[in-house]
């Protein structure tokens, strides 16, 4: 076949090369991430100090050299704070978003495919769920259960599972309408082999969109929650935690409540971005460039 | 001998806001093994409906098959048959082809991928034992290097290619029946060309019967030996394929006839079968369904006319046909 050469599907390294990001935005991103999960890994390799060591002598210090950040009000270095606070952020939005995506996933399959009274069940509780104020809904919960990390994942897991949910229920519908599922159907293939492998790899897309944006509002509510006192409780650091206390200090230190804001705002503008990246990169008709 | 496809009374009809709609009434007919049936008829007849049927393909909570219908498929009843048997059926004694190409293919993996999972399926066979298989399929509907396609993606190919990659897929567990539920419809006439030219090898070498699901008169009477008419949900006329192309019986025939280009007299002008079909949602009339469209049409066309056998082993469900109708008076 002429030309069979050129249009050949990469294969072996040529795919994995594939991957890589190209674009300067793409790259960007890629290094944030990075940045972002060697921070919860092990943040003692990104900073020399230590995030609840206390220094009476350079308490509130503007950034300098030494600190890149400055100090907080007990003399720590504002960096290595937030750093390490990076793990419970990553594990708030990573436990959450995944805890969600575990049940909205079978269960939007399920509705989307069979359609009837499980549908019209698990549509109801759906909905019921995003007619709730999120806020009260955690206030609510915090209250009956204590504040902890587990509790955050548990709250903002819930919340997101409508929102998947929702997704692959609406994908599904349309999937399942596509000739190439009557056609596997008409094959002898049976419910599970046509969620599995017919419907589940080609909503793998849209799945990838929404995971990122879940993720950065995962983290903007921890801030928020935090910041009312009803987040993680110290010693355990988070980056709404670091909100609430540097808000103190927003005359003496304005470095420090802004530092803290700074890094929560990049981290979930980077989180939509990823998200819009994902969805030019799978539909070639949004491509901008 | 019996039937390969035996298809008896079969009435379908679906839940639709409320209301029945009545897609298939009483249809009956048969395909032996190793025939080329051809099913005629126009959009909202009926025949992709019935076609789905012989699978049970269609929605079981919304479709309804009438009391007396049954189907038998290789001796087994479709009808009745629970859920793994059917889904043994499908793929291996008979499979279905769709009208298009370009959809009928999972986007999210390679050709050889796809029609192995068709032979995991149903077969025991090792996998160097179905990869050969592949590639023998692939060559036997004319796709150019087999070796290379089982490793591209859907969106590489061409519809027509596609289109035989389906058929590939179709005959790929050796069924005794290929249900083609409008092939060529999508395709271009050069790839329709090639498609019915490996639908039609297939049937000579390895005596796979064909249901050809079609509107198109040309494809009837290049493919099929037998075909039967279908008119809002019902069978009006079935024979041979010379008997119908020479004396069409039903006036609805006829009109089709009328209405298609012959090469033979291209100067002869096309004529278009007048009115749109009635609507069959809810009580179906009792008066034959053609009436509102048929020049034929008098008072006993009030009653809907059976299927007739005229002597020559032709049928036809029109009391104006045939040498002694009682329409014709």
């Amino acid at each position: 076949m002429a030309g069979a050469d050129r249009l050949g599907a990469p294969a072996g390294a040529g795919r994995l090369k594939a991957l890589l990001p190209r674009r300067p935005g793409s790259i960007l991103l890629c290094l944030l991430g990075l940045l972002a999960l060697a921070a919860a890994v092990a943040p003692s390799w990104l900073t020399p100090y230590h995030p609840t060591q206390i220094d009476a002598r350079s308490l509130l210090q503007p950034p300098s050299w030494k600190h890149w950040l400055g100090t907080d009000e007990l003399g720590s270095d504002v960096l290595a704070r937030i750093l390490y606070g990076t793990r419970l952020e990553v594990a708030i939005a990573m436990g959450s978003v995944a805890l969600a995506a575990l049940v909205a996933v079978p269960a939007g399959l399920l509705a989307g495919y069979r359609g009837g009274r499980a549908d019209y069940a698990l549509t109801i509780v759906a909905d019921a769920i995003l007619s709730f104020p999120i806020v009260l809904f955690a206030v609510m919960v915090v209250a009956s259960l204590g504040a902890s990390l587990g509790t955050l994942i548990g709250v903002l897991g819930i919340v997101f599972v409508p929102r998947i949910f929702r997704l692959v229920r609406g994908q599904t519908q349309v999937l399942t309408e596509q000739g190439f599922v009557r056609s596997a159907r008409s094959m002898g293939a049976g419910t599970g082999d046509i969620l599995l492998r017919h419907i589940l790899p080609n909503i793998l897309g849209p799945i990838m969109v929404i995971v990122p944006q879940l993720m950065a509002v995962a983290i903007l509510i921890e801030a928020g929650l935090s910041f009312i006192g009803l987040g993680v409780q110290p010693p355990q650091i988070s980056w709404g935690s670091l909100m609430l206390v540097s808000k103190n200090y927003y005359v003496s230190a304005i470095w420090y409540p802004l530092s803290v804001g700074a890094v929560t705002t990049i981290a979930s503008a980077a989180l939509v971005f990823a998200g819009d990246m994902a969805g030019n990169a799978i539909n070639p008709d949004r491509r901008t460039s | 001998m019996t039937a390969l496809l035996q298809i008896d009374d079969l009435s379908v009809s679906f839940r639709v806001g409320g209301a029945e709609l009545h897609a298939v009434i009483d249809v009956s007919l048969a395909v032996r093994a190793g025939e080329r049936v051809g099913v005629i008829g126009e959009s909202g007849s009926g025949k992709s409906v019935m076609a789905r049927s012989i699978l049970r393909l269609d929605d079981p909570r919304r479709t309804r098959y009438g009391a007396g219908s049954a189907i038998s498929l290789d001796g087994q009843q479709v009808l009745t048959l629970p859920d793994a048997g059917l889904r043994r059926l499908r793929g291996q004694t008979a499979s279905m082809i769709f009208q298009n190409p370009m959809h009928s293919l999972n986007p999210a993996f390679t050709i050889g991928n796809q029609l192995d999972a068709v032979l995991r399926a149903h077969r025991p066979d090792s996998r160097a034992e179905r990869h050969r298989r592949i590639l023998a399929m692939l060559t036997d509907v004319d796709l150019p290097g087999p070796e290379d396609l089982v490793n591209r993606y859907p969106h590489e190919l061409s519809g027509g290619q596609r289109q035989r990659v389906m058929v590939a897929q179709a005959v790929l567990c050796e069924p005794a029946l290929v249900i083609a539920d409008e092939p060529t419809s999508a395709l271009d006439v050069t790839a329709q060309d090639s498609v019915l030219e490996v639908l039609g090898r297939l049937n000579r070498d390895r005596g796979i019967a064909v249901l050809m699901i079609t509107h198109d008169m040309g494809v009837v009477a290049r493919f099929c030996e037998k075909v039967n008419v279908m008119y809002g949900g019902r069978l009006v006329e079935s024979g041979s394929v010379d008997r119908i192309f020479a004396a069409p019986e039903h006036p609805y025939t006829v009109g089709l006839l009328d209405a298609t280009p012959n090469p033979a007299a291209p100067l002869k002008d096309l004529v278009a079968v007048q009115g749109t079909q009635a609507t069959r949602r809810g009580t179906v009339s009792s008066a034959c369904a053609f009436i509102d469209r048929c020049p034929l049409a008098t008072e006993v066309c009030g009653t809907a006319p059976p299927l007739r056998r005229l002597p020559d082993g032709h049928h036809v469900a029109c009391h104006h046909a045939g040498p002694d109708s009682p329409g014709r008076a």
